[in-house]
């Protein structure tokens, strides 16, 4: 009953494959489904997967490049990339999840859920209002959203994690540079900048609850406009800013010259030792 | 009644089966032994490692890492964004639209506090941090819309 139910919906099976130059770009735009992407060590680009009816499955390739594309704008499916390693992606979608390991590139959704992981060169993800959790290895990642929850693990040299109304949430290791940036979201941060690294945290009017790392050595400057700093170490105390309003707290920790500096207009901030 | 027994027809079994349990002792003795002093290492590296010491010091000056926070450019961006919002309505699915016209409000709401506060605290460099950080939201807000067809 289910297979017959699929058969009426689905169309048949689709099975492209390319061999690509490294460095090879590949571009996919898809609407709504699911699609994912798994980078291997093979020189080429395999597309299974199936299209819903109603929708066209496009499909463009030579040596140097693959575009692939399901139309029209409401257009369905499920597909299974694979991609050498060296490619670069660039993927748009619509409400389709997209779940991707050790894919380097673009990744955008404007209600889809992003799901990035495993080693990759460089990722930049983007979703209006849907969720993205990025759980890699790389050199740099550039994640952004609207009002989806932004999710930033793994270990990374450069993270740029921001949001509007989203909360964010970064545990990202061995940092040398990280931006948290938030009109309205709730952050925590509990990443580890080592003893060189500089983090800085904006939130507006969003409570950021800071964990220093374990291997942190250096020093952290919380300044809030309106709101309360609560410290839960108990050598560190809150004091009132210049203006009367607000509360500042720095503190040093370990040996090191890394920075942690945290700004707040009316959002509180909690600060935890490691 | 016989005066003699013979012995068994083999004995290699029994043989065998005590040399190996000699042995499997021998083997088990060391690793027991290395998995002990492992862990002995381990409690001692953990009480001899100090906890990073937390003190307070005094706040240095605010970093701020954006130069200056233009309200010029941020009325042409503001501008160009309700254009593309305009522009796009069609293509746009209704809850796109709004999710879009409600970030901007929020920041548009964060932008005038900060403005207000910023004209009775003109040279705080907080307030001016947070306060570029909006505009680039909304920039970033319009490359998000831009992308979104």
């Amino acid at each position: 009953m289910i297979a017959l139910a699929l058969l009426l919906v689905l169309q048949p099976p689709i099975e492209r494959r390319q061999a690509l130059t490294p460095g090879a770009g590949v571009k996919i735009f898809m609407p709504a489904g699911r699609v994912h992407l798994v980078g291997w060590d093979k020189d080429t680009l395999a597309v299974r997967g199936t299209v819903a009816r109603g929708s066209t499955f496009y499909y463009g390739a030579y040596h140097g490049g693959v575009k692939v594309s399901v139309d029209p704008d409401s257009g369905s499916a499920t597909l299974d990339v694979f991609v050498p390693r060296s490619s670069i992606v660039s993927i748009k979608a619509v409400t389709a999840d997209i779940d991707a390991t050790d894919v380097s590139g673009w990744f955008y959704g404007v209600s889809s859920r992003i799901h990035l992981a495993g080693t990759v060169r460089n990722l930049e993800a983007e979703s209006i209002s849907g969720d993205v959790t990025i759980a890699v290895t790389a050199p740099w990642v550039r994640a952004r959203t609207g009002q989806g929850r932004l999710t930033v693990g793994g270990q990374a040299d450069d993270v740029s994690a921001t949001s509007i109304n989203g909360a964010i949430d970064v545990t990202t290791g061995q940092l040398t540079r990280a931006r948290v940036s938030t009109v309205n979201g709730n952050v925590r941060f509990a990443g580890d900048p080592g003893t060189q690294g500089l983090v800085d945290i904006d939130d507006y009017a969003g409570p950021v609850d800071l964990t220093l790392g374990a291997h942190m050595g250096g020093q952290c400057d919380i300044t809030t406009v309106f709101g309360e700093i609560v410290s839960e170490i108990p050598s560190v105390r809150p004091v009132a800013g210049t203006s009367g309003r607000g509360q500042t707290l720095a503190l040093s920790i370990g040996r090191g010259t890394a920075h942690i500096t945290v700004r707040t207009f009316k959002g509180g901030v909690r600060v935890r030792g490691p | 009644m016989k005066r003699e027994i013979d012995p068994p027809y083999d004995l290699w079994p029994g043989i065998r089966a005590r040399i190996q349990a000699r042995r499997g002792w021998r083997m088990i003795g060391p690793v027991v032994a290395l998995a002990a002093a492992a862990a002995l290492a381990f409690v001692i590296v953990r009480q001899t490692t100090p906890k990073a010491t937390i003190t307070q010091i005094e706040p240095t000056a605010v970093r701020t890492i954006v130069d200056s926070a233009d309200a010029s450019s941020d009325a042409r961006v503001e501008q160009e964004l309700l254009e593309e919002l305009e522009l796009r309505r069609g293509e746009l699915r209704p809850e796109t639209e709004a999710a879009v016209r409600a970030s901007l409000q929020t920041i548009d709401s964060a932008i005038k506090e900060l403005r207000t506060e910023m004209a009775r605290r003109p040279n705080d460099p907080a307030l001016a941090q947070l306060l570029a950080e909006a505009y680039a939201h909304k920039v970033d807000l319009m490359k998000l819309l831009a992308n979104a067809s």
